[in-house]
Parts: C-alpha cells; structure tokens; sequence
C-alpha cells in the first residue's frame, strides 16, 4: 500500500511537473500585435503609410464609368457590371459595395492612428505631420463616399455619417450641412501641418488638402470658395499642366512627378483597367461609347491617349491600360490633377457669370491638349455652361466623374442605339433615384442606425 | 478472435499435417441446448488434424477418427464451441449452447484504458473486414453508409482529394469547423489529409458520439471523435498476405442535355449574341451586306451548323485503378511485428488527373520484462496526386465545366491535331475590314482553351506523411500501470503549378506582365503535432464484485505550421517543370519572382481523468474530467473544463431476464456531459498590424481586430441507448436517442463598415444549436449454416437540427444561406421564383409578402426552400455467402435536403449565350403569349429559388462478389491457404430528382465539381 501511495505520488508530481513546463503564451509569429507595432515615431510613420496605402477608388471610377454614357456593352461581356451598365443595381449589388467599405475603412485606419499618435509628444513636428496627414485621409475618405452615396448638395439632406475616432458606433446618417461642415473643417485643420513638396505626389500636400476643398466646394456650389481653393492648390505648389508631349507620360507614370498629377495612390497589382477589358486574357467588357469618342476633334490628343483598337479592330479604353513594360492594367490612380482644377475654376467662373474668366481658363487647358484649338462659344450661360461640361467630360474621362457630375448637373442619360447593343438599357432619366447608389444590404443588417437612400426598396 | 487465430494456426498445420494409424468410428447426435432439436451443418473436427466432418440435416454425425486422437471439437456459428477428450467412446451425443458471450462487448480504449473498463457509451466499430480493399484512394470515403449517426458526402471524384465532409450527428457548429476528430492508435492527426495512409492496416475504425465516450477529448471532441487502430502481429507463425486489384473509373450519366449546334446557333440568334446572330438574316447588319457578302456569311453559318464537336468524349476518359499490397504479420510471445507496404495507383475522369501513393508501416510490440513492454506505430506514405485546371470551379479553365459550356460548334483541335485556342472570328471576304470588325466580334473558344491550358500547365501535389508513436509501458504493481507515449504526426506537401511559356494563357498576357513567358510556382508546407501523453491507470476488483478503475494522465500537444512558396516566371521553353527554367528577374524584363511563407504555431495543455464503478458485472458508472488550457484561447478564457458522467445497465445479467432465453444480449445506456470545439484560430484573440509596404516605405497595416474573449464552443451532450442481441444472435443492432446543444456557438457578428472592424465582421462566442436525433442500427442473419449465411442490415439516423438562438441578432445570411433561429444550418435563402410573365417574358418572383412582382429585390428572399443538410441518412448492405462464394451489396442514402444548382445559372443564362446552353433554353420565352419557365433574354437572370433543388438520393454505392478457393484444394500446394478472387462495382445507381451532376457533394451549391466516377475492379488475396 505504501508503495501504491509512493507511485501515485510520483506520478502525480510527474504530471504537476508538466503542467508547469508546458507554456501557452504563444505570441503571433507572421504578425505584430498591437502593443508591440507603435513604440517609437518611425513606427508611428509607418502607421500613418499603412493608412495611405488603404486609399482604394478604383470602384468609383470603374463603377460611376459603367453607369454614364461613356462606355458601350461588349458582346464579349460575360455579366461583368452588366447590372451597374443597366442601372438595375439594387442594396445587394456587391459591385457597388466597396466605395463604401474602403472607404469607411480608411476613415477608421486614420482615426485609428490618430489615436495612436495622441500618446506621442504633441509638439513633434513630425507626430504633427502624421496627424494632420490622417486628417487630411479621413476628410477625404468621407467625402469619396458623400460623392457616391448621397444626393446633390443641400444643407439639410441625407448625408453620411462623420467618424472621429475608432469605436464600435453603428452610426446613423447626418444632415449634409453637418458633414460638408466636418470635411471643410477637417481639411483646414490638416493644411498648416502638412507639407508641401512638388516632387512628391504620393503623399499628402497642402495643395492636395486645398484640391479637395476645392472639390467639396464645387459640390456645394459655393464657386467663391471653389475658385480661392483651386487657385491656393495651384499656387502654393508649383504643380504644372502636362504638356501635349508629356500627356502619354501621365498615364504611363513616367511624368516627373510635379506635373499634372497633384496626389496619387500608388498601384502594384490592382488592375484599373480590368473595368473596362481583362488584362489576362484581353476579354472585353466594355468598349469607350461612339457618344464620347466623338466629343473629340481630331486633332485632339487625348483622343489618342485614352482609345485605342485591338487587334480585331475594336475600340477599347486604354487610358489605364499600363506602365509600359510592367503588368497588364496596373497603373497609378489619379486622385486630384491640375486640369481637375482648372475646370472646377471654369465652372466656377461660367457659374458666376464670369464667362471671360471661363474662357481664360478653359483654354489654358485646351492649349495643352489640342494641336490647334478652335474658340470657343461662350456667348449665353447656356452655351458657357456647356462648353465647361463639355471640356470636363473631355478631359476628366474614366476618372470618376462623369456619372456624379451628370446627378450635380441634374442630367439624364440617353443612350444611342449604336451605344446600346444587345439588350442594353438606354434611358436614365434626370434625377432618376439610382444617379445615387444604394447604402450596401451588409450596411443596413449590421448597423441598425443605418437609413437606405430613396427609391430603394431597402 | 482467439478463434479464429486457432483456425488460422490450424490451417498452417493441415500443410503438413497427415493420418497414421487405424482409425475408429464415432457416430452420435449434435442437439440445440434451446430446443433439443438436431443442429444440421454442424461441424466435428478431431483437434490438431484435418480430419472432421459436418451433421447431416437430423444433426447426426459418423467420423472416422485415427486412434492417436485426443480431442473432438464440436462448434456450429454462433454456438458455443464444445470440446471432448476422445478415449474410444463410439457414441458422442453433444448439446450445443447458444453462446451467450458471443456478443463480444465492443470495448474502445482510449488513453490506457483495457478491457472492460474501457470507454463506454455510443460508439459503432467498423471492422477492417468492412473497409479493405474498396477502391476507394481515402479511408474516410469508405465509411460512407457503414454506420449510424455518420453522414459523409464526397465533394470531388479527383482520386485523393481531401475534400470529403464528414459529419458525427450533424452540424453543431458553423463557424468553426464540423470536423471529428482523428485518433490513430493514440496519436491525433490531421482532418482531410488522408491521401497518404493505407486503409488497409486499419484493424477497426469506431465512432464516438455521445459524452461518455468523447469527453475524455475534452475540447477537440464536440463534433465527436474517430479512434482509428492499426492492425498488429500475433503470436505465431508468420503470415504473409498479397494483394493485387485493378479496376477503371468511368462517368455517371448527368441528368441534362446541352444544346447541339443548329439549336446553339439558333438560340444565339434569339439572344442576339454570338455569330449565330451576327451571321444571321435577322441581324440589322445584313440589309447592308451584298449579295455576295451575305452568300459568304450564309455558307459560315452552314459551316458551323455542320461542326458537331462532341465534347464529353473530348473531356472524359476511363481511368485505370491499380493496387498492390504485400504485408507480414507474427511474432513471438515477446516480440510480435506487423509489417505492411501499398502501392496504389488511382486515375480520374479527366487526363491529368490522377494519384499514386506508396505506403508503409510497421507496427512493433515488444516485452522487456514481465512489468516493462513497449510499442510502436510507424507509418510513413509518400502520395503525388496530379489535378486538373481549376478543380471545382467555376472557370472555364475548369474540364467539368468547359465540357458543357464549350460551343458545339467549336473545333477541338487544328488540322495537326493540337488544340486551336483563341478565338474563333469570322472574316467576312467580301466587306472592308473596317466592316468585318463592326459587324463580327472574336469569340473566345472555351473548350479549345480549356484543352490548352491542360496540357501545357501542370497542378501537382506531392504528400509525405508520417504517423509515429513510441509507447512504454510499465506494470508497477498489479492493478496499476503507468504509460507513457509519444506521437507525431508529419506531413509536408509539396505544391507545384507550372504554366508553359506556350501555353495560350501565357501568350495573352501583356508585353509587361511577368507571367507572358509562363510561369512556375513551388510551394511548401509542413505540419507537425507531436503528442506526449502520460497516464496512470489503475483497476482494482473488491470482494468480486466491484470492479474500480480509473485513469489519470496530463497531455501535451504542439502544432507548428510552416509553408513558403515563391513563383518564377519567364521560363526556358527547354526546362519544362522545373525552377531551374526561371529567368532571374530584374526591373527591367519584370521577371522579379514572387516570394511569402508563414508560421503559426499552437499549444494544447490538459490534464484529466477517467473513473469506472461496477457493480455486479451489471451497473457500470463512469465519469470523466478534462481540463484542457490551449494558447488559441482568449486571454480572458484560458482553460475550458469538461466532464461526463454515464451509467450502463446490462439488463441481461438480471435475473428477471433469466427465462427469455431469446435475448441474448440486451444493455442501456445513458450518459451526459460537456466537449468543446476548439475552432478558435491561433492568434485569433489578437488586435494585429502586419508589415507592408507602400511606395517603397514601410507600412503597418491593420490585419485583424481581436477579442481576448474568444473561447471554445461548448457541446452538452444527452444520449440514452440499447444494445442488442437477439434470437440466437441473429437479431442485433442499437437504438440511440440524443440531443446535443452546442453552446457559446461561434457567430460571425457583422459590424458596420463604420466601426473599424477587418472585414466588418468578428466572431464571437455567442449562440446556440441544437442537433438531436435517432438511431437505429440493426443485422439480422436471415439464413445460418455451414454453407450459406445471408445477413441484411441497415443503419437509420435521423437529426434535427435547430438554431436556438443566435445572440445579439436572430439571423445573418451567409452566402445564398441564412442562418435564423428556428431554422436548421444550411437554409437556403432567396428570392421565390413565381415563373414568367408571358405578356412580356419577364420574369416573375414573390415578395416577401407573397405579391408577384418582375422587380427582383435581394430584400424579398425569403427561407422555405429548405436546407442542404440532410436530416435523414442511412445505409443498407447485405451480403450473402455460400460456400467459398460471397455476395455482398450495399446501398446509401441521403433524404430531405435540397442544393442549389449553380450550373444553371451558367447553362440558362443567356448573359452567358456565348458559351453552350442547356437545352432548356430552348423553351425560352420569345413573343407575347409564350408560356415558358424561361425568361425572355431581354430579362435579367438573377439567383432565385429556380435554383434550388431537391437533392435526395439512393445510391448503390458497392456491388462485390467474391470467391475463396476450396481450403481442399490449396492445401495440396502445402503453402497457400487462402485465395480470394473478387469483383466489385463502386457508385453503379443513383436514384435521385436532382438534375445537376451528382446529388451528393460536400456543400450546398453544385458549381461543376469534379464528378464521383463509377469504378469497376477486380482483385486478389492471396495469404501464405
């Protein structure tokens, strides 16, 4: 019996002895964990890159061109954007769904590190840099998807909601005003602090900050600000005008970086190009519209620089076909550029009746765009307004803002037959309720706060 | 099982065996101790020789016995077998018992326990007798329909594909994982990773269901647990078994048409796509054409009418089935072996689709001392499986898919007989070129395409596995032992994906992109889990009748996950298959290769114990106690402790039962107790950043938003259960009742994009289900004698499956499911078809309210289309045997579940009219008035309840027939003894109103899964 109770002794010990020996602290091996990341401000600057390489975008392009008049349905399209193409999207359409949680997600990186950089010394010039550069992000983040997901500007509609710190929320919807008043004072808030280099268009600027202020104000058509905005983007900076023989050069990425281009993402795989035509096997989806290749003249160099043929004789998109000798369809987005600018101005100007002003500066643009431009037509509001349209359907093309530009202009869509074939739709009508997408159904199952846009069944 | 090692060692003698001496006559009269009534075909041996002879149909008998013999032995199937010392008698009369014992208890031993105490509860054994030799490549395949309250689907027909859904009792969890867990001799291995293990060295395979019997698994075990054994030596001489069988794989017939080429044609007209409609009259362009050119056109739309490629006798092939198996078996009391090589070769449907696996073992046990033995297990396979472009997907690079949306009038190949890729474009000679691109377009050539890619890209995967453990143990005193072993289990997978430079996918690619001269991926992973169990296990019989034990050990297990890989591109045409084609990358040509790899690693902590009380032989209490602390789980929640406790009843042993002398055996058994599922991912708890990079500069970006609460999923488990044994033992079979909550269920909490959550979605701990069900297991051996025994079984298992609650929420979809409170797992969720408009063609659904509307709106689906989880299952199997001859069969089932048909998305989709239709579609709907199920091509074809269909199916999954050679006539060779030839069908019938491919699959939506073949084979044992 002794040595019964000995035995069961030392086994019991044996086992005791195991349980001390065997640990199951395991740390992740592949990942950082979140004390361990951000213990100095190099790590905080890489914090604030890991934010700026969440900037997406390639849906609003992709998505807002699949929906206007300037693409046509290729009978090699096997239901690529078909539902966007014909406006029969619903709140179930993922097509349409990542505008909204990319761009929520950069909302919630930045904030995300400004928390972070608020336990590092706030006198730093460089932790000072970081957190206006984050602001920056989330003022533009926020309003990628008041673009998208809202109707025209008014001060008490729908808008979306404003995220000033990470947290588990389910926000609701502000009033417009609330959220313009958020973006602007956003935005000042980041301009003192950030930097301001020509020859570094991958990160924020001021003049990026003052480029958004003035996209925000030509949403809410107040042209002064629009056009003070425009002017400060431009004049602090020393960002230039492509000229004709540098056009190609932009959207190959192999322009110096002080021209035309004022801030960009940076793209290593994603493929923009794939909206219109797979890069992998040269599927078409969607060929340019016969409507906007005859917007232009034919001595238009943008004509060149954005179509182009295969070699079946089709017409494809090629404005975002590539750098040259690199992968198929990966390309730099651009987010702001100078000619953006100047048509805002241009509309600006048309807009307070200024028509001269408009002229001026719409031919500065065409100087650099046309071999030999003929005058323009600017002699009523009518003619004006549409020569400023025109000219920035011409040039912003396959950039993201054809479509949201039609809803701010309160124009329809007509289709020509020759542009709808097969059993493509033709008609949107002005102010029809799909010019604004659906809040996506995730959105609204996950977030009870969350109200659906007009016209949509949820 | 002595008995039949005594036959086995008395066949070994017969060889050699001969009569001397004079002989004597016995006569006498073999009697039923039930009934007094002669027992016919019974047999008499006079022991130790070859002599013997059988009762005639009164039960008589005459032998002629040698004077030197000593012993009679009297036996008869499932009697008690009776020996007589033979000194001369003339007359022997014997009364023959039924064997009472002959219901040998089914006794599992896990973590040391032995004999009777081991686990207890609702466990089915499958013996190896049941699993050899199916020509199947992975044993958990063969288990399909074998037992109760296991349901397994096999979701590809690629030979050694992983993809196989095993489920004990249903699904008690929907995030984590439904898997059993996988013992072999002790050792946990690795789910789904089965290609490189040799079903054949399995000596029994049993499935533990219910607490008693799981929860010594503590938190690995709530979806119940599979004990594997291996067979090992026995004392005696050597035996050496052979095996060889060969057999080919042919297709099932799926249940729909496609289109041939004048339909084709004729339906890309009415969908105005394709060049049946651009070389069509009714196309506008054709008032513009000239005489001449419309001539031309016509003649091209001839041409195409007259192509009529048959694809499925393109893409389909019969492939070969090989096995060769040799093992060694025996020993000495001290020392006994088992010792087993395979070599199995396995071809698919489809050309580059096959396996082949080398497999050995040896099994080792051994006795130092009286007190001290040791074991050990190895098994070491080595498998190399080839699999097609795209297995499974909906690609059409895919062969099962491009099989049926190939054009029919596409050709396969060029005049020397190469695959033609491209496109197929039409060329009118009679227009301007301008003309001939605006009015044809190129159209790819998926099937021309597909058979491109398929031969000039490979899609390897090479297996090592390694299944190890080392045992000692130690007979302190009586009663109590100590056994300590250590176990591995090793596998690393070997990947490669090679894309030739001329391949037509490579030549696609841009002048830029580094993959237009081909490409060639190397992957490696390697998982290993080493187990180190120690146990002390104690058993003690008080005043004979109080049998104690109990079990107490600690346990710990280590999983390390390693894999890297890297993909090379601009390849020497030369150096096919191989890195050493790669062009080293520079900035320059963009042949930069791309690397990555990864850890993880994950520790299991536990500590736990076993106690068993009888009483009487009758009353049987167990419990058991587990602590498991595992390195997964939340900082918050370490350690999970659970527990079981169970009473067995052996009814029989009262006296009460003492005149029914029909029942043989008759137990109950009852138990309840607590698992866990472990399905928590290893550094799921952590908020982490991972390291990147943007223009150059380092970055840290947001991988994973943790919850230090995450924890395992809780299984309570009820079950009450009779074993049985009936009229002689030939009525047997279970009965189980069970009801199993999964508690602190893992729910994907979807959050708003707002909230800063990766992927706007985080698992919590959460909900509830519950499976509960019945069981019924039952053989019953119709005929029984010496020549012919004809045994029909069956095994019914029915679950109910309920979502109980679901916490914060009541439902989120999941895919085209929803998972609801109040509705089983797998509930598919759409938009209720309600036909076609025919005014207009458009087409028609339900509102959630019921109202038709043409508006299709994802916020109308709605979930009554049921579920695509079967709630009844179940097999029958029969065998029959006469003499050396065996006729056996067997059937499964799977009742009450529906799928849902992606093919027919694709196939009826006139989005998709470039590709082939199903011949449904030429009932669409083409002018007011049609009435039609198909939607005019002017109507957006969306995902509905169209879509959804029944799934239940009967199959007749084996048909074998075998032939043993008369013992007579082997044992003139003096070497062989025992020769069995047979021949078997595998998958031969499938009733079913699924329209798809194959009903059964290992998920809810059919997407053109490699088909389940139907496999002919023939073989031969051969045993010396």
């Amino acid at each position: 019996m002794k040595m019964i109770k000995r035995n069961i002794l030392a086994g019991l010990a044996f086992l005791a002895f195991l349980g001390t020996a065997c640990s199951l602290d395991l740390e992740p091996i592949d990942s950082i964990g979140d004390s361990a990341a951000f213990q100095t401000i190099e790590d905080l600057e890489k914090g604030v890159t890991g934010v700026m390489a969440t900037i997406g975008g390639h849906g609003i392009v992709g998505q807002g061109d699949r929906a206007s008049d300037d693409l046509r349905y290729s009978l090699s399209n096997t239901g690529q954007g078909v539902q966007v193409h014909n406006w029969t999207y619903n709140s179930s359409t993922t097509d349409l769904a990542g505008t909204w949680n990319g761009n929520a997600a950069l909302v919630d990186r930045a904030n995300r590190i400004i928390a972070i950089a608020a336990k590092f010394d706030q006198e730093d010039p460089t932790v000072k840099r970081i957190i206006a550069e984050c602001v920056f992000l989330r003022a533009y983040a926020h309003f990628e998807i008041v673009r998208l997901y809202c109707p025209n500007y008014a001060a008490d509609a729908i808008g979306i909601p404003y995220k000033f710190e990470s947290a588990v929320t389910n926000p609701s919807r502000l009033k417009q005003g609330e959220v313009y008043r958020y973006v602007l004072a956003d935005i000042e808030a980041s301009i003192p602090e950030l930097n301001q280099y020509a020859d570094r268009n991958y990160w924020v600027t001021k003049s990026a900050a003052y480029a958004l202020k003035a996209r925000v104000a030509q949403y809410m058509g107040d042209w002064d600000m629009a056009i003070a905005a425009a002017d400060e983007a431009q004049g602090i900076g020393g960002f230039r005008l492509a000229t004709p023989a540098e056009f190609q050069g932009v959207w190959d990425d192999d322009v110096a970086e002080d021209v035309e281009v004022i801030f960009r993402a940076r793209r290593e795989n994603a493929t923009l190009g794939d909206y219109y035509t797979r890069a992998s096997n040269g599927d078409i989806f969607f060929h340019p519209s016969y409507d906007l290749m005859n917007q232009y003249s034919a001595d238009d160099i943008r004509y060149y620089t954005y179509f182009g043929q295969n070699e079946d004789g089709k017409d494809l998109v090629i404005k975002h076909d590539g750098r040259p000798n690199d992968k198929s369809h990966v390309v730099d987005l651009k987010i702001f550029r100078v000619s953006e600018l100047l048509l805002i101005k241009a509309e600006a100007y048309v807009n307070k009746g200024m028509n001269a002003e408009a002229e001026t500066v719409l031919n500065t643009l065409r100087a650099q765009r046309i071999v030999s431009p003929q005058p323009l037509d600017l002699s009523t509001p009518e003619l004006a307004l549409k020569a400023v349209q025109d000219e920035r359907r011409r040039e912003l093309a396959y950039e993201g803002h054809r479509f949201y530009d039609l809803r701010r202009w309160n124009q329809g869509i007509e289709r020509s037959a020759e542009d709808a074939p097969g059993n493509t739709l033709t008609t949107l009508e002005a102010g029809d309720y799909r010019f604004v997408f659906p809040i996506p159904q995730e959105e609204i199952f996950a977030n009870d706060n969350m109200k659906q846009n007009a016209g949509y069944s949820n | 099982m002595k008995r039949i090692f005594n036959a086995l060692l008395f066949m070994f003698i017969l060889g050699v065996g001969f009569v001397n001496a004079q002989n004597q006559t016995v006569t006498g009269t073999i009697t039923d101790a039930a009934d007094g009534s002669g027992i016919p075909g019974a047999t008499i041996m006079v022991k130790g020789t070859t002599v013997g002879t059988i009762t005639m149909i009164d039960g008589t008998y005459t032998l002629e016995v040698p004077a030197d013999a000593q012993t009679l032995v009297y036996s008869f199937v499932g009697m008690t077998t009776q020996e007589v010392a033979y000194v001369g008698q003339a007359v022997i009369n014997i009364v023959l018992e039924t064997e009472s014992i002959g219901v040998e208890e089914v006794v599992v031993s896990a973590y040391g326990t032995k004999g009777k105490v081991g686990l207890k509860g609702a466990i089915s054994v499958v013996e190896a007798k049941d699993l050899e030799q199916m020509p199947v490549a992975t044993f958990d395949q063969m288990l399909q329909g074998k037992t109760t309250g296991l349901h397994i689907s096999t979701g590809s027909g690629q030979p050694g594909s992983g993809s196989t859904k095993v489920r004990i009792r249903g699904s008690g969890s929907i995030t984590s994982g439904n898997e059993p867990l996988y013992v072999v001799d002790g050792v946990p291995i690795e789910s789904g990773a089965f290609a490189s293990l040799n079903a054949n060295d399995f000596e029994t395979v049993s499935v533990l269901k219910d607490a008693s019997s799981t929860a010594i698994y503590g938190s690995r075990a709530s979806n119940g647990v599979i004990l594997i054994t291996t067979k090992r030596g026995k004392e005696g001489k050597t035996q050496v078994n052979v095996r060889h069988q060969t057999g080919f794989s042919v297709k099932t017939q799926e249940k729909f048409d496609m289109m041939n080429s004048t339909e084709k044609l004729w339906f890309e007209e009415v969908a105005k796509k394709g060049p049946g409609w651009e070389l069509s009259p009714l196309n506008p362009n054709y008032s513009r054409l000239s005489p001449e050119a419309r001539t031309a056109q016509e003649a091209e739309l001839a041409r195409l009418r007259g192509i009529k490629t048959n694809w499925s006798d393109i893409v389909f092939r019969t492939g070969k089935t090989m096995s060769n198996e040799v093992n060694f078996s025996g020993g000495s009391e001290k020392t006994r072996f088992y010792v087993a090589y395979q070599n199995y070769y396995q071809e698919g449907l489809s050309d580059r689709s096959d396996m082949q696996r080398h497999a050995g073992r040896l099994n080792l046990d051994h006795k130092i001392s009286d007190k001290v033995k040791f074991g050990m297990t190895t098994s070491l396979g080595q498998s190399e499986i080839n699999r097609i472009e795209s297995e499974g997907g909906i690609a059409l690079m895919n062969p099962f898919a491009a099989v049926y949306l190939a054009n029919p009038w596409e050709e396969p190949y060029d005049a020397n007989g190469n695959p033609s890729p491209g496109f197929y474009s039409y060329t009118n000679p009679h227009l301007s070129d301008e003309d001939n691109s605006s009015f044809y377009n190129p159209y790819s050539k998926t099937g021309a395409n597909m058979l491109d890619q398929m031969s000039k890209s490979t899609n390897k995967a090479d297996e090592t596995k390694f299944v190890g453990s080392f045992n000692l143990t130690w007979d302190i005193i009586d009663g109590l032992s100590a056994k300590t072993q250590y176990g591995i289990d090793y596998r690393n997978t070997v990947g490669e994906r090679w894309i030739s430079p001329d391949a037509w996918s490579s030549l696609q690619s841009g002048a830029g992109d580094p993959d237009r001269q081909g490409s060639i991926s190397e992957s490696y992973n390697r998982r290993v889990e080493k187990t180190f169990t120690n146990t002390l296990d104690y058993k003690k019989v008080i005043a004979e009748k109080h049998l104690i034990s109990a079990v107490i050990g600690s346990e710990y297990i280590k999983n390390d996950y390693f894999s890297f890989g890297f993909t090379g591109y601009g390849l020497e045409e030369k150096l096919p298959e191989t890195p050493a084609g790669i062009t080293p990358g520079t900035a320059e040509n963009n042949f930069i290769p791309t690397v990555g790899g990864s850890k993880s690693e994950r520790a299991l902590f536990s500590l736990f114990s076993m106690l068993n009380y009888t009483l009487n032989d009758k009353y049987t209490f167990s419990g058991s106690l587990r602590r498991d602390g595992s390195s997964a789980f939340g900082a918050n929640y370490q350690y999970a402790v659970l527990y079981s406790a169970g009473v067995t009843w052996d009814i029989t042993r009262e006296n009460f039962m003492s005149g029914l002398s029909w029942v043989n055996n008759l137990k109950f058994r009852i138990s309840y107790g607590t698992t866990g599922n472990q399905g928590v991912g290893n550094y799921e708890s952590y908020t982490l950043w991972t390291n990147s990079s943007y223009v150059g500069d380092p970055a840290y970006m947001l991988a994973q938003t943790g919850d230090p609460n995450v924890k395992w999923e809780i299984g309570h488990k009820f079950n009450a259960g009779f074993d049985y044994n009936l009229f002689a033992n030939r009525l047997s079979g279970s009965l189980d009742v069970y009801n199993d909550i999964t508690s602190d269920l893992f729910i994907v909490q979807k959050f708003s994009a707002w909230d800063g959550v990766v992927g706007n979605a985080k698992r919590t701990n959460a909900g509830k289900v519950r499976n509960r069900g019945i069981e019924f297991l039952v053989n019953y051996d119709v005929i029984r004698n010496r020549n012919l025994t004809w045994t029909v079984g069956t095994n019914l298992s029915y679950n109910d499956n309920e979502i109980l609650d679901l916490g914060q929420v009541t439902e989120f979809e999941q895919g085209t499911s929803i998972v609801r409170e109040g509705l089983p797992l797998g509930s598919h969720y759409m938009v209720e078809w309600a036909g076609v408009n025919p005014a207009n063609g458009n087409a028609l659904y339900y509102t959630k309210n019921g109202e038709i509307t043409e508006k299709y709106s994802a916020d109308d689906n709605v979930a009554e289309f049921g579920t695509s989880n079967p709630p009844f299952t179940g097999g029958i199997n029969t065998s029959l045997s006469y003499k050396g001859i065996e006729l056996s069969a067997q059937f499964t089932f799977a009742q009450g579940f529906s799928r849902f048909n992606n093919q027919t998305f694709f196939q009826e989709n006139p989005n998709f009219a470039q590709f082939n239709m199903s011949t449904a579609m030429l009932d669409v709907w083409q002018q007011p008035g049609d009435v039609t199920e198909i939607q005019g091509v002017h109507s957006q074809r969306e995902f509905s309840s169209k879509d959804i269909e029944d799934a239940s199916y009967m199959r007749f999954r084996n048909l074998m027939i075998a032939y043993n050679l008369p013992k007579n006539l082997l044992e003139r060779s003096g070497f062989i003894s025992k020769v069995r030839v047979y021949a078997q069908g595998q998958n031969l019938f499938t009733w079913t109103n699924w329209s798809g491919f194959d009903p059964e699959d290992s998920n809810n939506i059919a997407s053109y899964e490699y088909p389940t073949p139907r496999v002919f084979s023939f073989g031969v044992d051969v045993s010396f």
